[in-house]
């Protein structure tokens, strides 16, 4: 009975086409969107996933004063040298395997005439290995050229493509900055959101050769971010509690304040997903409101088969139907149409998707995004749209059900 | 005293039997106080004008609608007071309908027409298409099993809803005009069917306004009124 019914259902809706596909637009639509939200929600997470990856997961990331400002209500806390060196030595963080920490302020560059905005970053050497950063060409500064306030600078991959064409023809270039001359000597591969997203010029020179030039008198012996890399299997949590305890110990803050903003990269990864579950609630309360105007779409079709098909039913009922088979068999109608509507809505929705991983991935090839299929959606699209094929199915089929045989074979 | 076979109560015994519809708040009175025995193997025709209340009759001798009072026994079991889901077990159980208008399924084929009464009452589809079979070869359409509606004559039509009404193998036959839509020359086939089938054995009431129709029956009954006449 319930495959003759499930039969009947597509043999009325493949009689009626045109009508059937524009009633069932609105459960496209709004199964689309689901699987398109969703889909495009895990793409991008991954995406993220594998970038905080490429820098290492296990860094910590601290500002300070300087162009983070004060959070809260507190003052800027200044951090120094000689707060670095006591927090590299410190008893409680014996965990830090490496750390650098540095100056960065915006400069305009010039090049054969040209004229680039760009962010300068003053760090130490281990800055290149704290974020995993791979040479393509030349070398990274030295330490020495640290202590010496070489004007040294190391440019990333897409900065020296666009003046440059190689990174071989990029080093021993000299560029000038700020009026200051600098020799490039080396090109690094960026991370793939820093070069494409940002769409930011960021080169890296010496700590105290960026400071020399750029920072006030009184910022000499500052540094405005830390990077601090932990041994693996360290308890994160335990990690970052001990270092705001010291930071805030070192440098003399007051305590209850918060002069530090200290994110590690996996918070990174938590921002992500909350920004984007929002997003997707978001989008799924727009595909809420499309699926309900879809099944009032689906209840209005319903009424008019129920009418239109009167004297069936009493047919049905003459010939020994009951009410229970009568609401049985229109529900398991409008099921069948907000079924099929949400199998093309989920093919709509992942064929959407795909289209746009394959356009990002066009634009921005550095990017090189994936696609990623959530086995969940397409489930959730299926539950979600029997679901509806029910709720608005239900009114129409009850109604069927009560019509009355005789009235119904005399039905005009 | 002595031993006598328990006679064999009529197919339908009904006394007394009233029905009014109302057309908003007028009161039409269908049936007003019908008494009426019909024999099983009985080829009954009902005729009268119209309004006179012989289509209502039907209705309530099928089980399509209650009475408002009155009895009806029908094989010796009182089913006046059944409600909707057991009339409607019923009328898939003992009884077979043909109407005038055919009341066939679109863009189905007549193999599944005749099978869909046997669905409801639980058959598995295998079966209900073999007995579905069996009765469109009694109506010579072996050759049509596999044709939708639109594509059989109007005669064709009708014998595939003869078909329909013998699958479940009723008690029973109701027949409402069930020439009014046909020509003279396929009226007559229709009604040789029907002859035969009573030949074999199965009981006939048959609704109809056309005297030659009616004097296919055993049994002429005239209704007027809502009531049964002697004269036609």
């Amino acid at each position: 009975m319930l495959i003759t019914h499930i039969t009947t259902s597509f043999r009325q809706l493949l009689a009626n086409k045109g009508k059937s596909a524009l009633t069932m637009l609105g459960v496209v639509i709004g199964i689309g969107s689901v699987i398109f939200i969703m889909t495009l929600g895990e793409v991008a997470k991954n995406f993220l996933l594998s970038q905080v990856t490429q820098f290492g997961t296990n860094v910590i990331e601290v500002a300070g004063s300087g162009e983070f400002g004060p959070l809260g209500d507190s003052d800027p806390v200044a951090i120094t040298d000689d707060d670095i060196k006591e927090l590299k030595d410190s008893n409680l963080l014996p965990e830090i395997t490496a750390l650098s920490a540095g100056y960065t302020t915006a400069k305009t560059a010039e090049y054969n005439g040209e004229n680039y905005s760009l962010s300068i970053f003053g760090d130490w050497p281990d800055y290149f290995a704290i974020n995993n950063y791979q040479l393509l060409a030349g070398r990274f500064f030295t330490e020495s050229e640290v202590h010496n306030g070489a004007k040294v600078v190391v440019i990333g991959n897409t900065f020296a493509e666009d003046v440059f064409e190689t990174y071989d023809n990029a080093v021993g270039k000299q560029i000038s900055i700020d009026g200051t001359t600098f020799k490039i000597v080396g090109v690094v591969e960026e991370p793939a959101a820093m070069s494409g997203f940002i769409q930011q010029i960021i080169v890296y020179a010496p700590l105290t050769t960026v400071r020399r030039l750029y920072a006030p008198a009184e910022q000499q012996d500052e540094v405005i971010y830390i990077l601090i890399e932990f041994a693996q299997g360290t308890d994160s949590v335990s990690f970052e509690r001990r270092l705001k305890y010291e930071l805030e110990r070192i440098t003399g803050a007051e305590e209850g304040t918060e002069p530090f903003l200290i994110l590690s990269r996996t918070q990174f990864i938590e921002i992500f997903d909350t920004i984007l579950l929002a997003i997707q609630l978001f989008v799924s309360a727009i595909a809420g409101i499309s699926l309900f105007v879809g099944g009032i779409g689906i209840m209005n079709i319903m009424l008019v088969t129920v009418n239109e098909r009167t004297k069936e039913i009493g047919l049905r009922k003459a010939v020994g139907a009951k009410n229970q088979s009568i609401l049985i068999q229109f529900l398991i109608e409008s099921i069948v149409l907000t079924t099929v509507g949400g199998i093309f809505g989920i093919i709509f929705g992942l064929g959407l998707s795909a289209f746009a991983v394959f356009a990002v991935n066009l634009a921005l090839p550095a990017w090189d995004v994936s696609f990623v299929f959530v086995p969940l959606a397409p489930i959730l699209a299926c539950g979600v749209s029997i679901t509806t094929g029910i709720i608005f199915g239900l009114y129409p089929a009850l109604k069927a059900s009560k019509l009355h045989p005789i009235e119904s074979l005399r039905y005009e | 005293m002595t031993e006598k076979e328990p006679p064999v109560p009529p197919i339908i015994h009904i006394r007394r039997l009233t029905k009014t519809y109302w057309n908003g708040d007028v009161a039409i009175p269908a049936v007003r106080g019908v008494d009426l025995d019909i024999e099983e193997g009985d080829f009954v025709s009902l005729t009268g004008p119209s309004g006179s209340g012989k289509s209502t009759l039907m209705n309530l001798l099928a089980f399509l609608d209650a009475p408002d009072s009155g009895t009806y026994q029908f094989g010796g079991q009182d089913i006046t007071a059944f409600d909707e889901d057991y009339r409607a077990e019923l009328r898939n159980a003992v009884i077979g309908f043909v109407f005038q208008q055919f009341f066939l399924l679109a863009r189905t084929t007549a193999l599944d027409n005749v099978a869909m009464p046997l669905m409801y009452a639980g058959k598995k589809k295998r079966q209900a298409r073999e007995q579905a079979y069996d009765v469109l070869q009694k109506v010579s359409l072996e050759h049509r099993i596999y044709h939708n509606p639109n594509e059989l004559s109007g005669g064709q039509q009708q014998r595939v809803c003869i078909a329909r009404a013998l699958v479940n193998n009723p008690r029973i036959i109701f027949c409402d005009e069930p020439t009014g839509n046909l020509d003279s020359k396929t009226a007559k086939e229709i009604m040789d069917i029907f002859d035969k089938l009573n030949d074999e054995g199965k009981t006939i009431v048959m609704v109809t306004h056309e005297p030659s129709i009616a004097k296919h029956a055993k049994t002429q009954l005239c209704m007027k009124d809502g009531k049964m006449t002697e004269k036609c």
